[in-house]
């Protein structure tokens, strides 16, 4: 077939079948090896990926990626369906169905963007060429747009959790279900923050339920539920301990692992894999904060990133940071803040399973009663926790909800907490709006410059009220 | 003793030299391809201009955006930024300054300085050339007229011509299309400043500013451009004493004596 009409789920499969062979363990000169069979555009985020001090952990999260994209891929060969589902929605209902298999099409577009020659470029003009607007959310429509415009693989129905919460995804969803003639379920957004929302929100997540049952041809059993719900717990427990982690100084967690984080997540939360997945990110943290390794001589600013972060140049971000002595202590995808599932009863799963939807970034906070509100709190909370000395909005030129309230969000937590705010515009996914240099530059003046600037005003004030 | 600041920008390069006193002088001139050579020109015309030589000079201080070539080549001991230089510069000159708005030839920043003269926050635009100094030479060369032109031509305007866009090229097409329609030059220079203008305040209400206000880089030197900015945001500028284009080199230069003193 014309290379040109590949799609890119299958252009995905099979750079990541390549990574199912890499043996767990891996030599400089095996990496340099494996770097040789792949486009040049995607060498720099395997690169950082592959550095000595995290490989073995990362050589994992390929695996994991690599099982879950093909799991997905031979679904429909041995009769399963294959549900799109956006980053917003908890992907373990649908591992608790034998006969169902859930991709999240974000994840999908991120691995174009770090694994693809000409990342996803290909696939956002595509969808551009069909009619979508350049305002569309890239995260969404570069996947989409390859679902859309070449011969890629066809899941069997769509999950949108999108609408009320960001309606730009959810109108992307609606298109792709028309073009492809595929049924939509939908889980709306949560109507306010009150009791009786919340029971409104059960109520629609229980239909939703019902819809995929029909659907997939399969009831829900309780004891299916239950497995699932436990291993989401023990994802959970996992997350908190590495976030306990990443409160230490220097941080002993890599700053490539808070994508990992929510890479689990968003696809392998509530299975095997998934725990043993951030059991090893965990492992190694602890670790690290036994030797106190950390990259660079010293720990510069810890950043928290209050939106997305920036996905075509892992090395150019991630690694470069942390070799600077900037931390990433996550961002707003990484907001979600799991809660333990009440595993008694198949109503108390229901309704755990519905607290972690509302719960997810995007509904949680884009979502919410008061957007600005919810996302401040969330933002303000984790930055105490995590100890951050500055916060980064990484402006995904798409997003009209972030940018809309994001003055208020800036004020607000330089009001409360006093931290400084750095404001970027390029895009998460794509590489055409504002390049990596012109990134960097930015981060190293705001550090450099203005969260150094306010860290030696602490110290000064912390010295002069000791000394009277 | 002596200390320079050279910046290398992307469309002109600037040196400065500095004494105990203050100021002894300034050059400018447009980049050359390498910014090595930009600044070994600059810096020898002023050298040449002023009889000054080379040994001269105790420390010297490049910025902008090739300053690291600069250093690397041994033309500076040290390299800083050139957000830090604008507002090193702009406090040099006048302590009250508490926002600098400097528009150069690729990109605007708006820094905003503490009462120490420290950078205490700033935003720059990242994404697109409306409400950079290219704009404006774009829309000159539209016009027919040369840069410098731009500005006092549109004085005598009374009925600027709206822009309906912002971007760079739309704003040319819509140029070109006044003109075949017969429009005036004077009202589409006027015009195309405010257009610039209300993309510069609109990155200047980000960072919520503080008076006084200085504006620095090339465009600081298009009159017009400067009287939008003094009626939109309803705030006087206050101006530099020497040319805002040698701002950024002036406060590397200043940076440079500090550190040379300090040695």
């Amino acid at each position: 077939m014309y290379s040109e009409q590949v799609g890119l789920f299958d252009r995905v499969a099979s750079i990541l079948d390549l990574c199912k062979r890499m043996p767990d363990t891996m030599s400089d000169e095996e990496v340099e090896g494996l770097l040789k069979f792949l486009p040049t555009d995607s060498q720099n985020s395997i690169r950082a990926m592959l550095v000595p001090r995290f490989r073995d952990v990362s050589v994992k999260f390929l695996k994991l990626v690599a099982k879950w994209v093909h799991t997905a891929r031979k679904a429909p060969l041995e009769g399963k369906k294959v549900i799109i589902v956006p980053f917003n929605f908890p992907p373990e209902l649908i591992h608790a169905f034998d006969n169902a298999c859930p991709i999240t099409s974000e994840i999908l577009s991120t691995l174009g963007v770090v694994a693809l020659e000409g990342q996803g470029e290909r696939y956002w003009d595509m969808a551009m060429g069909l009619g979508l607007p350049d305002h569309s959310c890239s995260s969404s429509t570069i996947e989409l747009g390859s679902m859309l415009g070449s011969s890629d693989f066809r899941p069997q129905a769509i999950v949108s959790a999108a609408p009320g919460g960001c309606d730009v995804n959810a109108k992307i969803h609606e298109f792709v279900s028309n073009y492809l003639d595929i049924p939509q379920f939908f889980l709306a957004k949560i109507p306010d923050d009150s009791q009786r929302g919340h029971a409104q929100y059960s109520v629609e997540a229980r239909k939703l339920i019902k819809s995929l049952e029909q659907f997939v041809g399969e009831e829900l059993t309780e004891d299916k539920l239950r497995k699932v719900m436990e291993r989401a717990n023990r994802c959970t427990e996992l997350h908190y301990e590495l976030w306990d982690l990443q409160r230490a100084r220097p941080c002993p967690v890599p700053n490539l692992f808070s994508l990992y984080l929510y890479g689990v997540r968003f696809s392998m939360w509530g299975t095997q894999d998934g725990i043993e997945m951030l059991e090893a990110m965990v492992d190694l943290a602890k670790q690290r904060l036994k030797q106190g390794a950390y990259p660079a001589p010293q720990e510069k600013a810890r950043t928290l990133w209050c939106y997305t972060s920036y996905y075509f140049d892992f090395a150019n971000l991630f690694n470069w940071m942390e070799e600077s002595g900037y931390t990433h202590l996550g961002d707003g995808l990484d907001l979600y803040f799991p809660q333990p599932v009440d595993t008694s009863s198949m109503d108390s799963m229901i309704e755990g399973f519905a607290e972690a939807a509302r719960n997810m970034p995007m509904t949680r906070q884009v979502g919410g009663q008061s957007m600005s509100g919810q996302w401040t709190e969330d933002c303000i909370t984790a930055a105490q926790q995590l100890d951050a000395d500055c916060v980064i909005y990484c402006g995904h030129h798409s997003c009209k909800q972030t940018w809309s309230v994001l003055s208020i969000l800036r004020s607000e937590i330089e009001r409360r907490t006093g931290l400084p705010m750095l404001v970027l515009q390029g895009d998460s996914w794509i590489r055409r709006m504002t390049p990596i240099s012109v990134i960097q530059h930015e981060i190293d003046e705001f550090v450099q410059n203005v969260v150094a600037r306010k860290e030696q005003g602490k110290r000064r004030s912390r010295k002069h009220k000791s000394i009277n | 003793m002596l200390f320079a600041g050279i910046d290398v920008g992307s469309l002109t390069a600037e040196a400065v030299v500095v004494n105990s006193t203050g100021i002894v002088a300034g050059q400018s001139m447009s980049v050359l391809p390498n910014p090595v050579d930009s600044a070994r020109e600059v810096l020898g015309r002023l050298l040449r201009q002023q009889g000054i030589a080379l040994k001269q000079i105790e420390y010297t201080i490049s910025t902008g955006y090739g300053r690291e070539q600069v250093q690397l080549e041994g033309m500076a001991q040290s390299n800083v930024s050139e957000i830090s230089c604008h507002g090193m510069g702009a406090y040099a000159q006048l302590p009250r300054v508490r926002t600098v708005i400097d528009i150069g030839g690729q990109d605007a920043k708006v820094i905003k300085l503490d009462e120490a003269g420290e950078l205490a926050d700033f935003v720059m635009n990242d994404k697109c050339a409306a409400g950079t100094g290219h704009f404006l030479e774009i829309m000159s060369r539209a016009l027919g007229v040369t840069l410098e032109q731009l500005g006092p031509l549109s004085l005598g305007s009374r009925t600027p011509i709206e822009m309906s866009n912002r971007c760079s090229i739309y704003v040319e097409t819509e140029v070109i299309h006044y003109l075949q329609r017969g429009a005036s030059k004077v009202d589409l220079a006027a015009g195309i400043n405010r257009s610039m203008a209300e993309r510069v305040v609109a990155l200047v209400r980000r960072v919520k500013p503080k008076r006084e206000v200085m504006l620095t880089g090339g465009v600081a030197k298009n009159v017009a451009v400067r009287a939008e900015l003094e009626r939109m945001l309803q705030v006087k500028m206050v101006r530099p004493q020497i040319d805002p284009q040698l701002i950024g080199a002036y406060g590397a230069a200043v940076l440079a004596s500090r550190i040379g003193d300090a040695q």
